[in-house]
């Protein structure tokens, strides 16, 4: 994954385009844009602020303290943590994905 | 006073509303950069232009605003002057878009241009190289023969797919249906330009048209002999009409005259017109009637003897 989704290599509206064709979608196979978990997670994640993508991706691929997610990332640990509380709160990271020094 | 001051505020926010334009609240990508600029020439005519750039407008997060209002590629003179040729961007982030010329419009061949991906100048201002625009100047390998398009197009597809992470080509290295949409939309045209580059194509078969000579009419014309001939085109001009007109009567009096006897023996229409019918190959042959004629009295017999057989089966 090239860091953590920090960068975005396709615009969404291409990715949304293939999912309403069932030709394309046929043709790309079950592996469509496996590294970014989906098509459909992509678009989600793209109009999210990088930080919370960032942190997203790297809880995904298996990092579960703050500290852990910080080192993965760049992120300072308090970005780290904000955007952890706003992934929860719109249902993309559950509670305890992640645990942090303040027990979040 | 009151309603002095009712009036004025009503009609100043009347003269708002008239006054209101879009508002765009897109911040500055955080980098835009140029992969490849690259110039086509002789494509789909003699002296045609095809400028192909591989942009990358990278935001963070994605804009709500679509690509064609915010960014576009513009080609500049090497003076830094502006050609008046533009193309909004069809998307942002990693992509590609070219601008065609005609061989009318197209620029002078080798030229140090300018291939610029920018924001659009009334949404970003100020226009800053590196912040919302890229500037490449062109140099002399970046100027291409048409010979070399359909390579350099399915190189860039394979840059393309390494970093979008699905598939544009197939395993034989032709754009596939997803790389053929997307191909097509940045270069208008490119089925007929190339089309052995995609995975599907359609193509029509070309027909070409008849050459007729009248060959073969023209050789019947000339059986009737120049006493024939002459005597039908001084007929002709007494009567102030053309020799086959005249041609025309006296085969249709030749057929009333054998028509009229048979059917008086025969009390058959059908036997009538089948024998009298003989008359106009003879009429054909002897070069008096155009062969045209011939075929259409041919049909025309043909038709009335399908009506005469249904009406005797089935009347």
């Amino acid at each position: 994954m090239q860091n953590y989704g920090e960068r975005l290599p396709v615009d969404t509206r291409i990715i949304q385009r293939i999912m309403r064709s069932p030709q394309m979608m046929t043709e790309q196979g079950e592996g469509f844009m496996s590294e970014w978990g989906g098509p459909a997670l992509y678009t989600r994640l793209a109009r999210r602020p990088v930080a919370e993508r960032m942190v997203y991706y790297a809880i995904s691929e298996g990092h579960t303290t703050s500290d852990a997610v910080s080192v993965a990332t760049g992120l300072d640990v308090k970005t780290v943590e904000g955007a952890v509380s706003s992934l929860k709160r719109q249902g993309l990271v559950e509670k305890g994905a992640v645990t942090t020094e303040k027990g979040l | 006073m009151k309603r002095r001051l009712i009036g004025f505020v009503f009609g100043f926010g009347l003269l708002l509303l008239l006054c209101a334009v879009p508002a765009w609240a897109i911040s500055n990508p955080g980098s835009v950069s140029i992969g490849d600029a690259a110039v086509f020439g002789d494509i789909l005519e003699t002296g045609d232009q095809l400028y192909f750039c591989r942009y990358d407008v990278a935001y963070s997060s994605e804009p709500s605003e679509d690509a064609e209002d915010t960014f576009q590629m513009a080609i500049y003179n090497s003076d830094g002057s502006f050609t008046g040729y533009f193309q909004p961007l069809h998307y942002y982030q990693h992509n590609i878009i070219t601008i065609y010329l005609t061989s009318s419009q197209a620029l002078t061949w080798g030229v140090d241009y300018k291939i610029r991906i920018t924001g659009h100048p009334a949404i970003f201002s100020p226009l800053i190289e590196g912040t919302n625009m890229k500037t490449v100047t062109l140099s002399g390998g970046d100027w291409h023969d048409f010979k070399d398009m359909a390579e350099f197009l399915i190189s860039q597809a394979k840059i393309l797919e390494d970093d979008w992470g699905f598939a544009l080509l197939t395993s034989t290295d032709k754009l596939n249906t997803t790389g053929s949409v997307y191909f097509t939309e940045a270069i208008p045209g490119l089925y007929n330009m190339l089309p052995e580059i995609f995975q599907y194509t359609a193509s029509y078969p070309s027909v070409g048209n008849m050459g007729w000579t009248n060959a073969t009419a023209g050789n019947f014309t000339e059986r009737k002999g120049a006493i024939l001939k002459g005597a039908l085109e001084k007929i002709a001009d007494w009567l102030g009409t053309t020799p086959n007109w005249i041609g025309l009567w006296i085969i249709g009096m030749f057929l009333s005259l054998v028509a009229a006897p048979v059917f008086a023996a025969t009390r058959q229409p059908t036997v009538g017109l089948l024998v009298a019918s003989l008359a106009i190959p003879l009429g054909v042959a002897v070069g008096v009637l155009d062969l045209a004629i011939y075929e259409l009295v041919f049909i025309m017999i043909g038709i009335l003897f399908a009506i005469l057989f249904i009406q005797s089966r089935f009347g």
